[in-house]
C-alpha cells in the first residue's frame, strides 16, 4: 500500500472509529442540551466557580492547537 | 508547531529537542500571563460598578450563544488575526530563540488563528472583571495548555515518516474538537446562569 493509499485508508478508519463526520443537527443540539444540564447540576453541588473557569480555560489552551 | 519544535527536527544536532521545548513551554506561560495582564488592566477602566453583579450572566449567555457557534448551529462572529507565526524566523534565529519566541507569541492566543471560541469566553470573564491579577493566572493557564500537547505528541514527530500522519490527524479530529468546546461552552454558561439565578447561600 502506497503512502497515498494509505493515508486514504487511515482517514476511513479514523472516521468510522470516532465519527469524525459532523454528526446530525438532532444529535448535535442533544449534545448541547447535555452541556447545559451538566451546567445546571454542578451549579447545584455548589462547584467552585474557579473550577469551571479553570476548565474552559485549559480546554481553550489545548484546543488552540487544532488551529486552521 | 509540534513539526517545528520536534525531536526529529533536533535530530543528529549538538541541540536539545527537550530545551527547545522547555524555553517554548515558558514562552507560551509568559506570553498568556503577559496578555492576561494586560486584558485585566484595560478591562480595570470599564465602569464594573454598574454592571459587576450581572458579570456571571452575561458571560453564560455569550457562553450558550458561542456554544451553539460551535456546533455549527448558528453562526456569530470570530474574529481572529488570520495569520501564522513568523515561519522565516526558524532561519533567522537559534532555535532556542525561535522557540521562544513562537511560544510568546502562541501563548498569547490573539496573534494567530483562533480555533475554538472558548478563547473569547476567557477574554471576556477577565475583562469585565478587570483584574490584571486574574487575568495573568487565568492566561497563563492557557499558555501553559496550549503548550501541553507539545510534549505527548513528541513521539509522533520522532520522525519526520509519522509527521504527515501527526498533521493529518489533527486536521481530521479538529470537528470533534468544535464540538467538545461546544459541550463545555454549553456546561459552563448553565453553571454561570444558574448560579447567578439562585439564591445567594
Amino acid at each position: 500500500m502506497n503512502i497515498n493509499q494509505k493515508s486514504a485508508h487511515d482517514r476511513s478508519v479514523l472516521s468510522r472509529e470516532f465519527h469524525l463526520n459532523l454528526p446530525s443537527k438532532a444529535f448535535r443540539l442533544g449534545w448541547l442540551l447535555a452541556g447545559l444540564v451538566v451546567g445546571y447540576v454542578a451549579s447545584g453541588i455548589h462547584v467552585s466557580s474557579i473550577w469551571p473557569l479553570l476548565f474552559i480555560t485549559a480546554l481553550a489552551g489545548v484546543s488552540g492547537n487544532w488551529t486552521a | 508547531m509540534v513539526g517545528t519544535i520536534a525531536p526529529v527536527v533536533y535530530r543528529n544536532s549538538s541541540l536539545s529537542w527537550r530545551k527547545a521545548a522547555t524555553v517554548y513551554t515558558l514562552g507560551s506561560i509568559s506570553g498568556g500571563a503577559l496578555t492576561g495582564v494586560t486584558v485585566g488592566f484595560l478591562g480595570s477602566f470599564l465602569p464594573a460598578s454598574s454592571y459587576h453583579s450581572y458579570v456571571p450572566l452575561f458571560i453564560g449567555l455569550v457562553a450558550i450563544s458561542y456554544s451553539l457557534h460551535e456546533m455549527h448551529i448558528v453562526a456569530l462572529p470570530h474574529p481572529e488575526w488570520r495569520r501564522q507565526v513568523p515561519a522565516h524566523w526558524r532561519y533567522r534565529f537559534h532555535p532556542y530563540i525561535t522557540a521562544g519566541a513562537f511560544g510568546l507569541l502562541l501563548g498569547a492566543g490573539f496573534t494567530t488563528f483562533i480555533s475554538t471560541t472558548s478563547y473569547y469566553v476567557v477574554w471576556l470573564t477577565v475583562s469585565l472583571y478587570g483584574s490584571p491579577a486574574l487575568g495573568a493566572f487565568l492566561f497563563a493557564i492557557y499558555g501553559a495548555a496550549r503548550a501541553s500537547l507539545l510534549w505527548p505528541l513528541s513521539k509522533w514527530a520522532a520522525t519526520f515518516d509519522l509527521m504527515p500522519r501527526l498533521s493529518q490527524y489533527v486536521d481530521l479530529t479538529k470537528p470533534m474538537m468544535r464540538q467538545v468546546n461546544g459541550f463545555a461552552l454549553a456546561m459552563f454558561g448553565a453553571y454561570s446562569i444558574f448560579v447567578y439565578l439562585s439564591p445567594p447561600r
